[in-house]
């Protein structure tokens, strides 16, 4: 399912043919699936990623509605979900496809739009 | 009544109504209890307003639209403020305030009437004459152009930005192409996700007016010494790691449509089409500030449940979390979490239209059923040690015109 998203209505076409067990926003950008299934501890599942189904491990539990990584990320590389960046993972932690990304693994890098101290000014 | 209308009460000016209350306005915290016995005696609505004296300058102001919003909402058909006589914003004030709605509005003061058991005596008698009035109205039919909806989100987790939120942005575009009005509340929930908005204004001036007040509050927090970690205990154990990950998926409630601009709190909206609104993002003080804008409906998308409704505006309550349906069913009207099961978000956006059509024509939300009517005012903050230039950004858009 390659598809390039432009707008929500694309986003959503794709949402219409969700897996069962999880689900990866935009398939071409995201690097972190959800879970839509809590996935056990040391199970595995077969994940299709940019066209090429892996068969993951999940060392960890992933509980329902949280994310997996799906590609090798190390420190500071940005996490990507609905083709969008939503932080970077922490410090020098490594992680392989399958681990568990949450608060512990990423971190925001909010970039508070800079105030300039004048009305319609803005960086 | 053809498919683009819906069946409410003719209001003398501004968007007719879906329901037809007649609401004891406690002008004050004094006059509460009063208000209290005079609602339960004739069975109508009445809130526990905690404020209402000691309010000064553009505080006065803040207060005086906030508290006589609810009652100049198109839901409320008549009204009776109960006041006590000597607090800073006075009942004849207030109730000069909702007459601009051109509605019935009485006041009394209980200093003036001789004490609370004559008060609650006289503001039954009053009631009971406005009730009177009231109930001869009968529904008409209107186009679905004269709705304002409201777009709510608490509790949120991983799964509502994949499933409640952009089927409910599919219901907003649907309300908003039929010519109607939306408005997207909760600017911390905007962090992260600012940009994006602001492309979207339909003036690029005013766009960058919006990055300014989204700066300017970040600021206020980082003078405060927070961080911007602002995600809730809740959002954590619903599998969201970041604001910018709560952010991107909360702004898809808003649906597609461009940014007609930004509203003060409790304002209402001086065109249709989509709408921002300051407020912090706190679930019941922003559908109060909803109401408060004239929005006769609200769907509120919640990941982990609440049981949260408003006293004027109905509120549809829509899960995509199907732990929480199961386990909360006496509190959500909608569960769209067969959307993670291959099922289509344009069909789910499409039911949560039709169950807004359906509540604006009378049909009772469970909020409603149950009696959850909560109201709780939004108290911005009054900051005398920031950089001026920041107090003046948040002093246009809490009390400036628009």
């Amino acid at each position: 399912m390659k598809t390039t998203i432009k707008s929500r209505r694309d986003l959503i076409v794709i949402r219409s043919h969700m897996p069962a067990k999880y689900l990866i926003i935009n398939p071409d950008a995201d690097n972190v699936a959800t879970a839509l299934a809590e996935l056990p501890k040391n199970s595995t599942l077969d994940v299709e990623v940019r066209g090429e189904t892996r068969t993951l491990t999940f060392k960890k539990k992933i509980p329902f509605g949280h994310k997996f990584v799906l590609e090798h990320l190390e420190g500071g590389d940005e996490v990507v979900k609905y083709g969008q960046v939503i932080g970077v993972v922490k410090g020098r932690k490594v992680l392989e496809p399958g681990d568990y990304a949450h608060t512990r693994q990423i971190k925001s890098q909010y970039h508070r739009t800079e105030f300039k101290g004048d009305r319609g000014e803005t960086a | 009544m053809s498919a683009d209308e819906f069946m409410g009460y003719a209001r003398p000016t501004g968007q007719p109504g879906i329901r037809n209350h007649v609401l004891v306005v406690p002008n004050v915290v004094c006059s509460a209890t009063v208000a209290k016995k005079i609602a339960e005696r004739t069975g109508t609505k009445t809130f526990y307003n905690q404020f209402g004296c000691g309010h000064i300058g553009p505080d006065y102001r803040f207060m005086l639209r906030s508290i006589s919003g609810l009652a100049k909402n198109p839901n409320v058909a008549a009204a009776l403020v109960v006041g006590l006589g000597c607090e800073s914003i006075p009942a004849a004030n207030m109730a000069k305030e909702i007459a601009k709605t051109e509605k019935p509005v009485e006041y009394l003061d209980i200093e003036e009437v001789g004490g609370a058991l004559a008060s609650v005596e006289k503001g039954v008698e009053v009631v009971e004459r406005l009730k009177a009035d009231v109930a001869t109205q009968r529904r008409e039919a209107f186009p679905l152009a004269d709705l304002t909806l409201g777009l709510e989100c608490g509790s949120s987790d991983a799964i509502s930005g994949i499933t409640a939120n952009p089927a409910l942005g599919i219901a907003t575009d649907r309300l908003v192409e039929a010519g109607g009005t939306a408005i997207l509340p909760e600017f911390i929930e905007w962090f992260g996700a600012e940009q994006e908005l602001a492309e979207r204004f339909v003036d690029e001036a005013e766009g960058q007016r919006f990055l300014n007040l989204v700066a300017a509050a970040g600021e206020t927090f980082r003078q405060m010494g927070a961080d911007f970690s602002l995600i809730m205990p809740g959002n954590v154990k619903g599998g969201l790691s970041t604001i910018e990950e709560k952010a991107i998926g909360n702004i898809h409630k808003a649906g597609s449509k461009p940014i007609q601009g930004l509203l003060k709190y409790a304002t209402p909206p001086p065109g249709k089409g989509l709408w921002l609104m300051v407020e912090p993002g706190i679930d019941i003080e922003s559908m109060t500030g909803l109401a408060g804008a004239g929005c006769q409906i609200c769907v509120f998308t919640t990941g982990r449940g609440t049981p949260a409704g408003n006293l004027v505006m109905p509120v549809i309550k829509v899960t995509g979390n199907p732990h929480t349906y199961a386990a909360q069913k006496s509190d959500i009207d909608l569960d769209v979490a067969a959307i993670m099961e291959g099922g289509s978000v344009e069909a789910f956006g499409e039911q949560i239209f039709a169950s807004i059509v359906e509540v604006a024509n009378g049909e009772q939300t469970l909020a409603e059923e149950h009696g959850f009517e909560e109201i709780a005012f939004w108290r911005p903050p009054y900051i005398a040690n920031v950089d001026p230039a920041i107090k003046d950004v948040f002093d246009e858009y809490l009390h400036g015109k628009l």
